[in-house]
């Protein structure tokens, strides 16, 4: 909005509600409704299950085919909800004033704020909760960022060309929260807190931080063909120590336009670029001093411990340092495409809870932790074999190969444990690829047979310094990733399909280990086919070690359900899996109807497309599951996969019109 | 151009305050947590938190309850095989570390010299230390507990430890003064009775030179100079160390909270028990265990090759498992008892240790029961001793496991048939954590030498102090 004639105010307002009346159970917990599945007899008759989920049978009991472990699923999904409400509105209001044709200053304030209403409810007879549980979760996040940048841009001729800008910034962030839990419940079904039985459990906080900046950033152009941009900032961060809180940090970049001074044959475009940043990252608020935190009280009686993590009051920002160089190039009529990306970044000083030897009092300490390296090359071409008058067919390549190593770590740490579950750990150690998956493995005779003791259980395997439990089993890093689009285009018609694939990378299946200890996978049917293998057991093979060198083939026979155990009890690499897959990801029919049909309608252009996404796993070395899906969302969890919700395929129609 | 003035001095003003820190240290100040607490609501934590993890359902029912053949288990059999979960052990270690020790440091760090607060904090850790050290064997000790100190603590031999509990058990049990400051509502385990913390600590000391006594000549001179006077020592069923559980959720019993809340049915009695105590028609039974569907008294057999059905075997006695409140008994009158009798070779002591424990139990022991009892211990009085501390013990794996890894007593626990292991035996320890492997490796690889740990990481050499 003009003000005046110097004077612009501009702004922007954008709200986003979430209504969810249950988000879906994830993880190793009762209200998966996939573990309920893994763990469910093949004969058991769900439809009846869903049919009675409200009855009781004749102990009064709901309606189930096992009561020690397994709630009636239906009953989980019908009452043991997790609504959710959230609202998010961001917005900004910005002032401009244009000072001279080539000098302007701005003022701008901005916010970003949600609240976060969360429910977890377990109806009473719950089997983790018999007694009913009710968690509520009130989150309400602000974060404001105002700044004030002035700008210079001038063209002072095609020789050269300036756009600099200096400014300052600050950044507030509050993050508030309350969540409640009421331990028992009165009476079934009413899930708020004047129903609780006992006391109701309450953990509130608030996190503030601040960030003040000035930046200058300057762009120049040479001739139109050669640009350098360079920046610098200094951060002041309230969540750091006084003497380490102000951090600067610079970049650089160049690049040529080649193509614009050196004619190349068949190349109508070159570009190359290179450049030079440094990054500065500050923490979470609260990690300099030490604090009691509080147990749920004990009866009436308050309860404080020490917190397991240790504060550390000598904490540095975080540095990133990137190089980074590139080539962009058309030729041939634009019927080839090259776009060559190679980076190295080095993320240093990263402030981690550092596992610390729980002896000292603490399992972990917030510390400047060792560096991470990451390089890489990322490439896409693309081709255009055809492009005869009204059929085209364009095929377009990706491929990116990332190598992430951590490096430096504190004295007397090899390895940061990342996360551990089923006793198989996921680490990083130093200079290994980031993500390992270290754990337990079967003993294997040199022929690959499996190494069974005279009982007939598989033997573990030990390293020359005698450890069984410390096998690198894989890792989650891929060799490379890619895809492939084709693209055929007729007339207004086209058809897209997109095949993306991943090479390498391992996974640990849990799935698949419950699935076999359970009894539901297909591969459990070996050993009890015949009346005779279930009444007297059968021989599942492996060797034994006659501690000679030489083995003896096995002769102890099992029954299916003993061995089937044996791949849950703690034998890893049996659930470890090549991750590599190859998908159809997306197919694509589109058609633009004739712009003369609707001349002077006032529209544009119409498009009617149908298209399906995730349409098919085409090659995967694990069984049963998507290798593409994990336990849960969050990075340490990589690697790791159990219960899974089975990957949605979408299919559509949408209708564009363009005015 | 005024204009412009006027807009680079904001501007200018603006930078500059972009670089003040003014209200940088107030916005970093944790509004959600205190700095400072009273020490009795620290101890409260220290107590509770700590035995529910001895006394738990994984700790106690899983490892050493199970290896030791008070329980068997039904479901996820793979413990009862000694195939032990690393994180499990890793999670013990570093829960009794960072937790209730981690928690008594603070109070000793900050607590009055003297005082019975300082005393309690010293009885405590030398508790749970000893449990760290009969179980782990050599772990950090001189230099554990203060981080800026080091970060890679050395591996204290267990004489050194020993020595160390049992000088901090002294002091405290000098320290306790019934005229001295009040502990507070955190005294969960004598609220506030100051003369019986002194016999706590004084049974604890007795319990670990009784241990030790015949690796140092000075503890068997201190044992039996404490001996002298029992009532310096737990003297009744009433003095007893426990702590009871305020609600039937988070802060319930483990063994009922692992069968109720955790929804878990994954332990019955180990056949072992159910077998001796049928022996001698023990009028425990019904306390310790249930009857089968088919109506008798029934054990599971520990790590049987193939899974057994598990409706037929006796589930754990309804006053361990189905009481949100029931006792975690930290040492007991019986087991003071027993102690006597091995220090001082007497059958009196022996008697009235098993009549103890019927005491305890609520049931009465009668005379065909107690001549079959006298019989055993006139056959083999340390067998007879230690099978019926054993017996005594149901309910604290821990220190059933250690009397057993120390005496090779009862003789009945053997290993199990399908162990992953075949003829290691029962395992001798609890395996070193994982994450020690990152964050200390030399000196835990040096100590692991020392101790001869094999592969497994729960076979090695015997522990110091066994017979």
């Amino acid at each position: 909005m003009k003000m005046s004639e110097k004077l612009n105010l501009d702004g922007n307002i954008t709200y986003t509600a979430l209504r969810s009346n249950n988000r879906p159970g994830i993880g190793y917990a009762g209200d998966n409704i996939l573990q309920q599945t893994i763990w469910t007899g093949r004969q058991v008759d769900w439809e009846y299950l869903r049919a009675n989920y409200k009855n009781r049978d004749e102990f009064g009991r709901i309606v189930n085919w096992n009561h020690n472990y397994q709630n009636n699923p239906f009953f989980t999904l019908y009452n043991n909800t997790k609504p959710q409400r959230r609202d998010r509105t961001n917005g900004y209001i910005a002032l401009t004033y244009q000072l001279l044709p080539w000098l302007k200053i701005m003022g701008r304030t901005g916010t970003d704020y949600y609240t976060d209403n969360r429910e977890i409810r377990f109806e009473k007879e719950t089997v983790d909760y018999p007694n009913g549980q009710f968690q509520a979760q009130s989150y309400v996040f602000q974060e404001t960022n105002s700044d004030v940048l002035v700008t210079v841009d001038k063209y002072f001729s095609d020789a050269f060309s300036l756009n600099a800008t200096v400014g300052a910034v600050r950044r507030d962030s509050r993050f508030q929260g309350i969540e409640q839990t009421a331990n028992a419940l009165v009476v079934p079904g009413l899930f708020n807190f004047s129903n609780a039985d006992g006391a109701v459990n309450v953990n509130q906080f608030v996190n503030r931080l601040r960030v003040n900046s000035v930046l200058a950033q300057v762009s120049l152009g040479f001739w139109n063909f050669i640009y350098l941009d360079a920046s610098a900032r200094n951060d002041w961060s309230s969540t750091l120590p006084a003497q380490n809180r102000s951090y600067f940090y610079p970049a650089f970049n160049a690049s040529v336009v080649v193509s614009e001074k050196v004619q190349i044959p068949g190349i109508s475009f070159l570009k190359l670029r290179g450049g030079f940043a440094q990054a500065g990252k500050d923490t979470e608020p609260y990690r300099l001093a030490p604090v009691y935190a509080p147990n749920i009280p004990w009866g009436g009686t308050p309860s404080f411990t020490i917190p397991n993590a240790a504060p550390n009051s000598e904490l540095k920002p975080e540095r990133a340092q990137s190089i980074e160089a590139g080539l962009q190039l058309q030729a041939f009529n634009n019927r080839v495409r090259l776009d060559v990306t190679y980076y190295n970044t080095d993320n240093i000083d990263q402030i981690i809870p550092l596992n610390v030897f729980s002896t000292t009092g603490f399992t972990s300490r917030f510390a400047n932790a060792g560096t991470i390296n990451n390089n890489g090359v990322e490439i896409q071409f693309g081709l255009t074999p055809i492009r005869a008058k009204a059929f085209r067919w364009d095929i377009d390549l990706n491929w990116a190969k990332n190598n992430s190593t951590v490096k430096d770590l504190p004295e007397g740490v090899t390895e940061i444990t990342l996360n551990t579950n089923w006793g198989l750990r996921l680490v990083a150690r130093e200079n290994e690829p980031y993500g390992t998956l270290v754990g337990r493995r079967v003993k294997r005779a040199p022929d690959g047979q499996i190494v069974v003791a005279p009982n007939g259980r598989p033997v573990y395997d030990a390293d020359a310094n005698g450890n069984i439990n410390n096998f690198v089993l894989g890792t989650i890093t891929p060799d490379w990733v890619g895809g492939v689009r084709n693209t055929f285009s007729w007339k207004g018609l086209s058809l897209s399909a997109l095949i993306d694939m991943r090479q390498g990378s391992d996974l640990f299946s849990m799935t698949y280990i419950f699935g076999r200890y359970a009894g539901v996978l297909e591969e459990t049917l070996e050993g009890r086919n015949t009346l005779d293998e279930i009444k007297n057991g059968y021989n599942f093979g492996g060797v034994i070690d006659n501690g000679d060198g030489t083995y003896t083939p096995n002769t102890t026979k099992r029954s299916a359900e003993a061995w089937n155990a044996d791949f849950y009890n703690r034998r890893h690499d049996r659930g470890v899996f090549d991750a590599s897959f190859i998908k159809l990801r997306e197919v694509t029919l589109a058609y633009d109807f004739p712009k003369k049909w609707f001349a002077n309608s006032g529209i544009g252009g119409l498009r009617l497309a149908v298209y399906g996404r995730n349409l098919a796993l085409l090659h995967a070395n694990v069984p049963h599951i998507d290798p593409e899906t994990a336990f849960d969302n969050s990075n340490a969890m990589q690697g790791i996969e159990f219960g899974q919700l089975p990957s949605a395929r979408t299919v559509g129609v949408t209708l564009n019109a363009q005015f | 151009m005024k204009n412009i003035k006027i807009w680079l001095l904001m501007l200018a003003a603006l930078v500059s305050s972009a670089g003040c820190e003014k209200d940088f240290d107030e916005i970093n100040t944790n509004p959600n947590r205190p700095e400072d607490v009273p020490l009795t609501n620290v101890l409260i934590s220290a107590i509770s938190q700590g035995v529910r993890r001895t006394h738990g359902a994984n700790m106690n029912m899983t490892y050493a309850g199970l290896w030791v053949q008070h329980y068997a288990k039904i479901q996820y059999i793979d413990e009862d095989y000694y195939d032990y979960r690393p994180d499990a052990f890793t999670a013990h270690f570093d829960g009794l570390y960072a937790g209730p020790l981690a928690d008594l440091q603070s109070i000793i760090n900050k607590a009055p010299n003297p005082s019975n607060m300082l005393a309690a904090a010293l009885t405590m850790k030398s508790y749970y230390f000893a449990i760290i050290t009969d179980h782990w064997g050599e772990v950090p000790y001189t230099e554990a507990l203060s981080p800026s100190l080091t970060t890679t603590p050395r591996y204290d031999g267990q004489s050194t430890i020993y020595d160390g509990l049992i000088r901090d058990l002294r002091t405290a049990a000098d320290m306790f003064d019934p005229a001295g400051d009040d502990l507070g509502p955190g005294d969960i385990l004598y609220q506030g009775n100051v003369a019986r913390w002194k016999k706590f600590a004084n049974s604890l000391r007795a319990r670990l030179l009784n241990r030790a006594k015949h690796k140092n000549p000075a503890y068997a001179t201190e044992l039996q100079a404490l001996l002298a006077n029992p009532n310096n020592l737990i003297a009744s069923n009433a003095e007893n160390a426990f702590i009871t559980y305020p609600d039937n959720t988070v802060n319930s019993n483990p063994i009922y909270n692992n069968k109720y809340n955790d929804g878990r049915n994954d332990h019955a009695v180990s056949k072992t028990l159910v077998d001796l105590l049928l022996s001698t028609n023990d009028p425990r039974l019904p306390v310790y265990a249930e009857k089968n569907d088919q109506g008798v008294y029934k054990g599971q057999p520990n790590g049987t090759v193939e899974p057994n059905p598990f409706t037929s075997v006796s589930q754990i006695g309804r006053a361990f498992r189905d009481d949100p409140a029931a006792p975690s008994v930290l040492i007991s009158y019986a087991e003071v008892k027993f102690i006597m009798a091995e220090a001082l070779n007497s059958k009196q002591h022996y008697l009235e240790g098993v009549m103890a424990s019927c005491e305890q139990h609520g049931v009465s022991a009668d005379a065909a029961f107690m001549a079959a009892v006298e019989a055993a211990y006139n056959s083999n009085p340390l067998r007879a001793i230690i099978t019926q501390k054993w017996i005594a013990l149901f309910g604290d794996g821990c220190e059933a496991f250690t009397e057993y890894r120390r005496t090779s007593f009862p003789a009945e626990v053997q290993e199990v048939p399908g162990s992953s292991f075949p003829g290691k035996g029962v395992p001798t320890r609890f395996a070193y954590p994982t994450s020690e492997t990152g964050n200390n490796k030399a000196n835990l690889e040096a100590a692991i030498q020392r101790q001869g740990i094999d592969n497994t990481g729960i076979f090695s050499n015997p522990m110091w102090w066994r017979l």
